[in-house]
């Protein structure tokens, strides 16, 4: 259901969160994706699995898996991260501050350069809730939509560079952009809401 | 689903590891040396019976340290999937947790406010086997440094050191029941926070999501009559498990605190909450009677009680305790508000010689002092 914005901003109508993500089914955990059927490595397969385990699953664990030791990360809104324990944190403090998040891979296709070299190109949207504390300050219970794109750079069987854009700033309004009073969000904040960027 | 029922007598239903026994001595986490040493020997079979386990483990407490480690230090979060039962109960000193995927929001929640977290396994008494499934008591330290957003507001970057204690009921790999018991007061004082301050916001969060608090009157004495009798000793030899049930009965029940000469070595040492250390029964004794004077009608229950060891190095026991009590007496809470307290604890005692010699206790302070302020 779709609804107005109040007068004075931008009239754009606001997504409302109707039902569960369906990251999972019930009490059962995230499905697992189907096993490859090819040998050796598949650059469209490694994507997906790596995405679909560190977001989804929540296997941080497996980050130093996937991604190489001296990864750099340009992140949305000028970040800059090198090496995982950065990457790890950022990862964590999303799930953290969503943590119904889910990811899915809206588009995919990649070069292959030759020598296990590939640059690839994700579109992704993740899907959460607004239920935990982070940088955008108190939980405000609201449903964000977050469309993005990550272009990476595979070396030998793992992330080495990454760039990724999304808008922080559309992400930031489905955070604070008021509803009609008739439907409230389900945990209105009681003072202004604080942000401090990261 | 069948649970281990805890009767509040245990009697015959918990198998207990006696090395003076059949069972492998090397299921003791002071056997097992250094993480790389438990890491190298993971996969080279198994040391018991584990049905339905993963096949790296070789035994229950190679399981909780490993598991642990995996998901906290390794940052294996979806492996509460396959760790902990859909329906899990995890009771904490501020209510209990439903379902996994609850356990699993508040866990990303604190490593993402600790991302560098370390948990130190200090401890792990067991009991039971395969077929009723496993009790695990889990002492750790945890160390962590503030560096993400948590509960509490913005990252502080200040470093924390304090104690845990973690009851689980493990069976065929997943966890179905736990009692988690952080040093809490410890961790906020740490961080530099005012405590009333966070538990009052905590109040104020509970009165939105509509937490009715409250506890009833103590019964610790039925109407006027007496505390509750200590229980029968059975056979001859010492019984560790009569031995500490009684004294906890006829110090903490019966107000003798001259039991506590007679029990406990005299460089008794007590590491508890909030990042207390009490050294020798001249203090020992200061801070159980102060604990009494706090809640005058205090009763304490023996929950649930398991031990390993043996005669000759002593035992260890892990004991999970209720007091209960009305805050009417004067002690570092403040003035005595008249209300009502459930204090959930859990302590570790190595008992030798027929003494306690020394004890692991941690029980909220936090909670508690919530309790006093709602």
């Amino acid at each position: 259901m779709l609804r107005k914005a109040s007068a004075g901003m931008d009239a754009r109508p606001v997504l409302e969160p109707t039902g569960e993500i369906d990251r999972l089914v019930g009490q059962a955990p995230p499905p697992e994706l189907p096993t490859k059927d090819t040998d050796g490595f598949d650059i469209e397969d490694f994507v997906r699995r790596s995405i679909h385990d560190v977001w989804n699953r929540r296997m941080f664990g497996k980050i130093p898996d996937y991604y190489a030791p001296n990864y750099r990360c340009h992140g949305a809104s000028d970040r800059e991260l090198y090496g995982l324990g950065d990457f790890v944190q950022d990862v964590l403090a999303r799930i953290a501050m969503f943590p119904d998040a889910t990811m899915h891979v809206d588009d995919l296709y990649w070069n292959d350069d030759g020598d296990g070299r590939y640059r690839t190109a994700v579109l992704w949207t993740m899907l959460g809730t607004h239920n935990g504390p982070g940088v955008y300050g108190k939980p405000t219970g609201r449903r964000v939509k977050v469309m993005g794109i990550t272009q990476h750079r595979v070396r030998d069987g793992k992330f080495v560079e990454e760039w990724t854009e999304y808008s922080e700033f559309s992400l930031i309004k489905q955070l604070l952009l008021p509803l009609e009073d008739e439907m409230p969000p389900a945990n209105p904040p009681e003072e202004p809401n604080g942000w401090r960027g990261a | 689903m069948a649970r281990d029922e805890e009767k509040q007598d245990q009697g015959g239903t918990v198998v207990t590891n006696n090395s003076s026994g059949d069972r492998t001595p090397e299921i003791d986490l002071y056997k097992k040396g250094d993480i790389t040493k438990m890491m190298s020997a993971a996969g080279g079979g198994r040391l018991q019976p584990m049905r339905g386990f993963d096949e790296d483990y070789t035994d229950i407490v190679d399981y909780i340290v490993r598991c642990t480690h995996k998901i906290w230090d390794e940052g294996g979060m979806g492996l509460l999937y396959t760790h902990y039962a859909h329906s899990c109960v995890v009771h904490t000193p501020y209510g209990i947790t439903y379902g996994r995927e609850e356990m699993l929001t508040d866990s990303i929640r604190t490593l993402s406010a600790f991302p560098d977290r370390h948990s130190f396994a200090d401890e792990v008494i067991w009991a039971g086997d395969e077929e009723a499934g496993f009790h695990t008591s889990h002492r750790v330290v945890h160390l962590a440094r503030n560096t993400g957003h948590s509960v509490y507001g913005p990252p502080t970057g200040r470093k924390i050191q304090h104690l845990g204690i973690a009851n689980c009921f493990v069976k065929e790999n997943m966890i179905h029941e736990e009692w988690l018991v952080r040093d809490a007061l410890a961790g906020v004082r740490q961080l530099g926070l005012d405590e009333n301050e966070v538990v009052d916001r905590m109040l104020e969060a509970d009165e939105r999501n509509g937490v009715q608090p409250g506890y009833g009157p103590s019964e610790r004495t039925e109407g006027q009559t007496l505390p509750p009798p200590n229980p029968e000793k059975t056979g001859d030899g010492f019984d560790v498990e009569w031995f500490v049930r009684r004294s906890l009965n006829e110090v903490w029940n019966w107000r003798l605190f001259n039991k506590i000469t007679d029990d406990y070595v005299p460089n008794y040492l007590c590491h508890t909450s909030s990042d207390r250390t009490i050294y020798g029964l001249g203090d020992f004794k200061a801070y159980v009677v102060a604990f009494i004077a706090a809640f005058p009608d205090a009763r304490l229950n023996v929950d649930h009680l398991y031990w390993i060891g043996n005669e000759r190095d002593g035992y260890r026991v892990a004991t999970r305790w209720t007091l209960i009590g009305t805050h009417d007496g004067p002690s570092v809470y403040g003035t005595p508000t008249g209300k009502p307290v459930n204090v959930m604890g859990i302590t570790h005692h190595l008992v030798k010689n027929e003494r306690f010699v020394k004890e692991w206790t941690v029980f909220d302070e936090l909670a508690l002092l919530k309790q006093l302020r709602g």
